[in-house]
């Protein structure tokens, strides 16, 4: 008893030496110290908008509050800014990536026949995260389709309509066609739409009936000019949480059970690891210490009452960002470490399969 | 709220500290920007944009559309002066622009720039206000199989953009529909031709490739010749007198090109990159004694000027009417509304009209006030022309590496220039038109994305839809009018 007394005490002293170490490095430095974040899509977009949101108000979170700057690395998808964080980024603890890195996991544990993403050089797999989101996309129809559309469950039955996707291979379209399949929805698939802005001006003029689109075009353009109007019903999203503000969409999990079909098994599965994920990454071989300093700064930051309503009022919803090294390996690395290659052949012939009609 | 109030408000905003503040530093930026190859309005207000974000509505409006409104004025002078385009929405003026500089001639060519840009974007903004009513009507009756027609009329017009080698012309854009295609296929986003290297995955960038193809002959015509760009001497105030006189003599070209300018503006999609060369291959088409195009013609300056201000007036139509951006720098300006709690559609054209004057306000005031501002100081820009060649050589190939280097900030922006300007001298060298490259690169992409689009969606069924057959009719049109006019010539 005395022993394990005393065990505790010595723990416990040397995690409040530890913490306090942490913190000390941290505000001693960061004091007076730069970092760059680079976004791995060009200036403008908005990954690069919402990267520099977040970066705009993490410094006031990092203990000795260091200056930020944000630089866009655009090129190859993604490539260029990986490649560069993982290669030559410095690995003092000075330079963090913002990215969208879902591709690459897939590459690391699927394999793509053996061959990496054009020109990637990086093993995404060694680089830290630090923070990161699922990024939030809701599905929508026109109201005209078949006798008129009110709410999610109203598509039984429907004819078929025709959906706007961007293309075959990406996430977009293979979450919204597992989702179809899944639940038994007749649809016609047309992709090859640029970018959400061009397939929701098709949905407009009823060439296509169907998109999928991320909460900021969702949001500020969908909503007050198709939803609001009643010229579209918005049907789930892709959070398993209930979102009142994007009602009456409904979950995707919920979306699927209410027409009768079950969310498990390969499709289910391609479903999960087709959402697209944006996350802050340090270099391997960055101090552990930094890496601490960073998870913290961003845990403070999405706890803060000022931050979490300057997102809601920038955003319009509340951040669903999460920070840690052992969440984000379990939310958003985890899917593909388990599913493997097996996952990977099914993806192919999915894609394959729509390809040929 | 009553339309006559929000035009009143919106309006008078713009005579407000800060607003007034705002807009004229916006004028200011956006002039710089534009005379500095390669930059251009996208770039100008994705820098702007995060700043925007600390303003009041009006002032961050103020300050965005006074930067975007003025580039293409202020891009005539690389175009006129160097042979190298400021904007990508002036490669069409340095065909007859910098002829006209090397006449003597630059302070006609900026006379007429200059004027004719502010009526074209005064006209654009006003067609705003206008086409209030019938916006999303006429924004939505055009679909893929209109993009597509729209994309193959583009192309035709590549015959007349070929001098008397139309035959050239086609081989030419027949390459560049090739070269199009690198990057990754637009239905199946699978890599296409690029070698295994990730900065192709993204295609042929558009602006060292014009750079390289433009700029890098001219700088080595320019070492090689030793003497200055103005072959003549010129006097510039008379020139630039002269330069508005010819505005107005040839107004309705100036008519025809501004509602070439704004109706491309309206389609979302087409964008600024070919507005220039679309009104220039009308001109060039439907003008008498089209054989002076391409030799300091200053109706060759006339046209491109006049449709590449009007098209920003265009742009804001559909952008605002349904929140479908007419351009990229329209897609950053949509997010900048929606940040100051501003949706397009119903809302602005509702609630916020004041917003939406105040915006085409400072499109109007900002291409006045910029085209005043540039031909004031015509006279000093018209004596660059005189500057011997050799001292400036090593400025121009720094700007235009400058330039392009800004398409992806990758040493391979670099590579893409030299590869395009060994290709373009040679071109100039054995009389090969090289404008046929920049539709190809532009329009290629469009023509394979909506042509793919209408066989999924209709079968073939678009071929006969109305608006289809007259585009159908205009493309065959123009191709027996070409072909008439090269029997001709020969014959």
């Amino acid at each position: 008893m005395k022993r394990s007394a005393s065990t505790l005490a010595a723990t416990a002293a040397i995690a409040i030496l530890a913490a306090y170490g942490q913190a000390a490095f941290a505000a001693s430095y960061y004091d007076g110290k730069t970092i760059e974040i680079s976004v791995d899509r060009g200036s403008g977009g908005s990954q690069d908008r919402i990267c520099r949101f977040m970066a705009s108000h993490l410094a006031t979170y990092i203990e000795g509050k260091p200056k930020i700057v944000v630089r866009n690395r655009p090129g190859g998808t993604g490539v260029v800014a990986t490649n560069w964080l993982y290669d030559q980024a410095p690995k003092d603890g000075t330079a963090l990536g913002c990215f969208l890195p879902i591709r690459f996991y897939q590459d690391a544990y699927w394999g793509t026949g053996g061959k990496k993403s054009l020109g990637l050089k990086a093993d995404v797999r060694k680089l830290v995260p630090v923070a990161g989101t699922a990024v939030l996309t809701v599905t929508y129809v026109r109201s005209d389709v078949g006798g008129g559309i009110k709410a999610p469950t109203d598509l039984k039955g429907a004819p078929f309509f025709k959906t706007g996707g961007q293309s075959i291979t990406s996430t977009k379209d293979i979450s919204f066609r597992t989702i179809f399949d899944l639940a038994g929805i007749r649809y016609n698939y047309v992709t090859g739409y640029q970018d959400s802005a061009d397939a929701w001006a098709a949905v407009l003029r009823n060439e296509v009936q169907q998109h999928q689109s991320g909460i900021p075009h969702y949001m500020k353009v969908v909503l007050p000019t198709g939803v609001n109007t009643g010229k579209v019903t918005p049907l789930y999203y892709s959070s398993t949480q209930r979102i009142p503000e994007l009602a009456p969409a409904i979950p995707a999990i919920d979306f699927v059970k209410k027409y009768g079909g079950k969310p498990e098994g390969m499709l289910w599965d391609l479903y999960q690891t087709s959402g697209a994920w944006r996350a802050f990454f340090l270099p391997p071989g960055t101090p552990e210490a930094a890496a601490r300093a960073f998870e913290s700064g961003f845990q403070r930051m999405l706890g803060d009452a000022a931050f979490r309503a300057a997102y809601k009022e920038r955003y319009h919803l509340a951040p669903e960002w999460i920070a840690g090294r052992t969440a984000l390996d379990r939310e958003m690395v985890d899917p593909y470490r388990r599913s493997g290659k097996s996952l990977a052949s099914f993806k192919k012939g999915y894609i394959d399969k729509a390809r040929k009609k | 709220m009553p339309m006559i109030d929000a035009a009143l408000q919106g309006f008078g905003v713009l005579l407000v500290w800060p607003t007034v503040g705002y807009l004229f530093l916006g004028i200011a930026i956006g002039i710089v920007v534009g005379i500095l190859p390669g930059l251009g309005g996208l770039s100008a207000v994705a820098i702007m944009l995060p700043f925007s974000f600390l303003l009041d509505v009006y002032s961050a409006m103020a300050l965005l559309m006074g930067m975007y409104a003025v580039t293409t004025t202020s891009d005539t002078i690389s175009a006129v002066l160097l042979g190298v385009p400021g904007t990508s929405a002036s490669q069409a003026t340095i065909l007859d622009g910098y002829p006209m500089a090397r006449n003597g001639e630059a302070g006609r060519a900026f006379g007429a720039a200059y004027t004719v840009s502010a009526i074209g974007g005064v006209v654009g903004g006003l067609c705003v206000i206008v086409s209030l009513p019938v916006i999303r009507e006429v924004v939505l009756s055009f679909g893929s199989p209109e993009f597509f027609m729209l994309a193959v009329l583009g192309l035709v017009i590549v015959g007349s953009l070929s001098g008397k080698a139309p035959l050239r012309g086609l081989v030419v854009v027949l390459f560049a529909l090739a070269l199009s295609m690198v990057g990754s296929s637009p239905q199946e986003g699978l890599p296409r031709y690029t070698f295994d290297t990730a900065y192709l995955l993204g295609g042929i960038k558009l602006v060292p490739a014009v750079l390289g193809l433009f700029a890098l002959p001219e700088v080595l015509e320019l070492f090689g010749r030793g003497s200055s760009i103005a072959r003549l001497a010129g006097d510039p105030t008379r020139g630039m007198v002269q330069g508005m006189r010819d505005v107005l003599t040839h107004w309705w070209l100036v008519v025809r090109s501004i509602a070439i300018g704004v109706y491309i503006g309206v389609i979302p999609g087409l964008g600024a990159s070919i507005v220039d060369w679309v009104a220039y291959g009308h001109a060039v088409q439907t003008e008498k004694n089209p054989e002076r195009f391409g030799t300091g013609d200053v109706r060759g300056v006339i046209a491109p000027e006049a449709a590449n201000n009007a098209v920003k007036g265009g742009a804001l139509i559909p952008t605002l009417a349904i929140g479908v951006p007419g351009s990229p720098p329209m897609a950053l300006l949509l997010v900048a509304l929606t940040v100051h709690g501003i949706s397009p559609g119903p809302d602005i054209l509702g609630q916020r009209l004041d917003v939406l004057f105040s915006l085409v306000g400072a499109l109007i005031f900002a291409n006045i006030v910029a085209a005043a501002l540039l031909l004031v100081a015509t006279t000093h820009l018209a004596r660059i022309a005189e500057i011997r060649g050799t001292n400036l050589v090593a400025i121009v190939l720094v700007a235009a590496l400058m330039g392009s280097w800004m398409a992806t900030r990758a040493v391979e922006d670099w590579y893409t220039f030299l590869a395009f300007g060994v290709l373009g001298y040679f071109m100039k060298r054995w009389n090969w038109p090289r404008p046929p490259i920049c539709l190809g690169l532009v329009l290629g992409p469009l023509i394979e994305r909506y042509l793919h689009l209408s066989i999924n969606v209709y079968g073939f069924e678009w071929l006969l839809h109305p608006l289809v057959v007259v585009l159908e009719a205009l493309v065959v049109l123009v191709l027996v009018t070409q072909i008439r006019r090269s029997y001709r010539s020969r014959g």
